[in-house]
């Protein structure tokens, strides 16, 4: 299996070096939310289910590869955003102030990702 | 499927990482036959012709998830009975009964292990009664 572990790893390493260019756009996406989520706008911005896939993309593929600490980071955000989700409301002030620091802290992380120890 | 033994598996994944660490996973590791599909829409093209002993589906997917793929897989008649697992990291015992009241036998967790997902698999496969 040794060949398969060398495979997979590769197939890692080459997820870390997508991370920057993934991150910029979900930073993109996020000043962009942040922009259209004024108390006045009743709605859910459709933009707010293409930044919860990537970064729900990003948790799962992290925690696959064994970025675990990324990963962990990915789903705080996920958790925060899924009940608007699921009820169709508007972003709250109160979620777009939770998530900006965790969003920086995700965007630390991702330069420079840790893979737990014995993953494979 | 006749003789009871698992050879090829129909997995729904939108996410291109994923996609390629199960594949190896489940190509190399488990000698499995795999077809990827990215989306519902694709799964539901694609299935007929395969002709899959075991659907295996993303719970979260842009467009139609994996329960709704589920769904209207059902409804071609050559896999109206296909056993179907769903991958997910939402994994509350809640969550688990929910996926199997729409026809899941079994749900994997994500993230899963690569080196043993073809063995969960065989296991839930073996479990069910079919191999």
């Amino acid at each position: 299996m040794a060949a398969e572990r060398e495979a997979l790893q590769l197939i890692a390493d080459e997820f870390v070096k997508t991370l920057p260019g993934r991150m910029i756009q979900v930073r993109d996406d996020w000043e962009e939310l942040n922009r259209i989520a004024a108390p006045e706008n009743s709605e859910l911005p459709p933009l707010l289910h293409d930044f919860y896939h990537q970064v729900h993309n990003m948790t799962g593929s992290s925690g696959t590869f064994g970025f675990t600490q990324l990963s962990q980071i990915g789903r705080q955000i996920l958790n925060i955003l899924e009940p608007a989700l699921k009820a169709q409301t508007p972003l709250t002030r109160e979620m777009i102030q939770t998530v900006g620091p965790i969003l920086a802290e995700m965007e630390v992380e991702a330069r420079a990702p840790v893979q737990i120890e014995g993953w494979l | 499927m006749a003789d009871g033994t698992l050879t090829k598996i129909l997995y729904v994944e939108d996410e291109p990482d994923i996609q390629e660490v199960a594949r190896m996973a489940l190509e190399l590791v488990g000698g499995y036959t795999v077809t990827i599909c990215s989306s519902g829409e694709e799964a539901i093209a694609k299935a007929p012709e395969f002709d899959p002993d075991l659907l295996l589906l993303d719970v979260m997917m842009p467009g139609m998830d994996g329960p709704t793929t589920l769904g209207e897989l059902r409804k071609i008649p050559s896999l109206a009975d296909k056993p179907a697992v769903f991958m997910t990291a939402k994994v509350q015992p809640h969550e688990v009964a929910e996926y199997k009241e729409l026809g899941a036998i079994d749900v994997i967790p994500k993230p899963f292990d690569p080196m043993n997902l073809s063995a969960n698999i065989q296991e839930i496969w073996s479990n069910k009664g079919g191999g």
